[in-house]
């Protein structure tokens, strides 16, 4: 396996760990996602930066996560 | 029950069970995935990854059964209920689309970012109690900070006057053993009244933040219900009043007592937070895994379904084995041993998972993160007192001792 590849494995079980602890979907749940929650960087946005501790990473706005706050809050 | 094997043999309330239920949960979990358990009508999953399963599939499986009584409540009793305590689905057993504006509601007073206003407070007063006890040859570590701390939290938090705590925490106490124990009818009248109270409390503690408000989640969650009044109004608040009054706390004690059983009992690790402080937080988690406060959370399925190959019809009441789950050799490597820098310590399901994930898992987190920043830097010589008897509070659902006895400055 090259360096790249063993970067690339890396990063996946990284992510894959991220989608485990949080419950992350790639779809809204009762009207919740990314795109209204606290955490998103850019609202308006298709995709944007979440800030949250557990994240940290690049993620949709039609995404969703157990961690979702409420932006306006 | 075709299709589904029966747990014969196996009952969560038998003494043994609650005082260890781990070997049980072992040997059923290595039988196979569900049983039929007859004698309470419900199904128990026992692996990780069906529960999970179950946990995120909310088309399959309601929560409307999570805190409905797990034996049957004698009529006297029910009459008792039915006059005075009016319970709605409101966030731990409530499906959408009633959920969603529910949790949103708490969501708003009580996020990790608004928590992080409180840790100050919460942290002086523990360091108090703390202290207190320090100078003492042996305390009851359940009685002099288990308990009183998530309880100051929690009712402070809500906005229950200090003087009433005691009386909250035996209310609370009991009306655990209505819902997931099993009473004599007497036992079930007396609590069916505490519950009434509890309930009549929980109302006028509402009615008088609607009157006056305060510094408190109670009044915040009304000035939420003012500027969203098709949302969640003030019966609503009264709900999730009553509901976080016990799940606010008895949880956190529970975890609080289990988490220092196993630090003392393996000294190794008690020595390696000492040491290392900066273990903690993955110290809660590896807590929250290997002896939770949580044994069992519910659900029922909403269609005939199939759980890891047994048929489950529609109707079905399960109980997810959290504690099962989190020693699945499966996902955890030598899951008998406490081990706080447990790399993948924190997949547990303690806090459940998905759309229900525990609203106050933060504020549970912290607490017990502040009790062990404060015993291993005020108590690191702290040890337990041999054979003392653990005694376990006699239910399904809620793991958690009585009693722990320790010398906060070892044993002589």
């Amino acid at each position: 396996m090259s360096p790249d590849a063993t970067v690339d494995e890396e990063r996946f079980e990284a992510a894959q760990r991220v989608i485990k602890v949080t419950a992350l979907r790639g779809t809204p749940v009762e009207g919740d996602s990314c795109a209204n929650c606290y955490y998103y960087l850019e609202p308006g946005e298709p995709f944007a930066f979440c800030w949250h501790d557990k994240f940290q990473m690049l993620v949709g706005a039609e995404w969703w996560c157990q961690h979702w706050e409420m932006a306006e809050a | 029950m075709s299709g589904c094997p029966v747990a014969h043999g196996y009952d969560p309330l038998d003494p043994a069970v609650v005082a260890d239920p781990y070997p049980t949960f072992n040997r059923l979990r290595d039988e196979g995935p569900a049983f039929y358990l007859p004698d309470l009508d419900h199904y128990i999953i026992t692996r990780y990854d069906d529960i999970e399963q179950v946990l995120l599939d909310r088309e399959t499986w309601s929560a409307s059964n999570a805190s409905s009584p797990l034996n049957p409540v004698c009529a006297e009793a029910q009459a008792i209920l039915k006059a005075g305590y009016h319970r709605v689905p409101t966030l731990n057993n409530s499906d959408p689309p009633r959920h969603g504006p529910m949790r949103k509601a708490v969501l708003t007073t009580m996020s990790p970012r608004r928590l992080n206003a409180l840790e100050p407070h919460l942290r002086e007063y523990a360091a108090n109690l703390v202290r207190g006890f320090l100078d003492e040859p042996v305390i009851d570590l359940v009685d002099r900070l288990a308990f009183p701390f998530p309880g100051y939290a929690a009712f402070s938090l809500l906005g229950f006057p200090e003087k009433d705590t005691e009386r909250l925490k035996d209310w609370s106490a009991k009306r655990v053993l209505l819902t997931y124990g099993r009473l004599g009818d007497a036992e079930q009248v007396e609590i069916a009244e505490i519950i009434v109270a509890f309930w009549k409390y929980c109302e006028d503690h509402v009615a008088a933040r609607r009157a006056e408000r305060a510094d408190d989640l109670t009044s915040d969650l009304l000035d939420y219900a003012d500027k969203r009044p098709e949302q969640v109004n003030d019966f609503d608040i009264v709900n999730m009043v009553y509901s976080m009054a016990l799940a606010g706390h008895e949880t956190t004690c529970n975890t609080i007592g289990n988490g220092m059983r196993a630090l003392l009992s393996n000294r190794q690790q008690w020595k390696a937070l000492v040491d290392e402080p900066s273990l903690i937080p993955n110290a809660v988690e590896e807590i929250l895994r290997y002896d939770g406060p949580v044994l069992n959370h519910r659900r029922v399925a909403k269609v005939d379904t199939v759980v890891g190959g047994v048929e489950i019809p529609a109707g079905g009441k399960v109980m997810m084995c959290f504690a099962s789950a989190a020693h699945d050799p499966a996902h955890f490597e030598d899951p008998e041993t406490f081990e706080v820098s447990r790399e993948n310590a924190e997949l547990h399901l303690a806090f459940g998972k998905g759309p229900h994930f525990c609203l106050g898992a933060a504020l549970g987190r912290l607490e017990v993160r502040i009790v062990l920043d404060l015993l291993t830097t005020l108590a690191p010589q702290m040890e337990l007192l041999p054979d003392q008897e653990f005694v376990y509070s006699p239910n399904a659902l809620f793991r958690g001792m009585q009693a722990m006895l320790v010398a906060p400055g070892g044993l002589t």
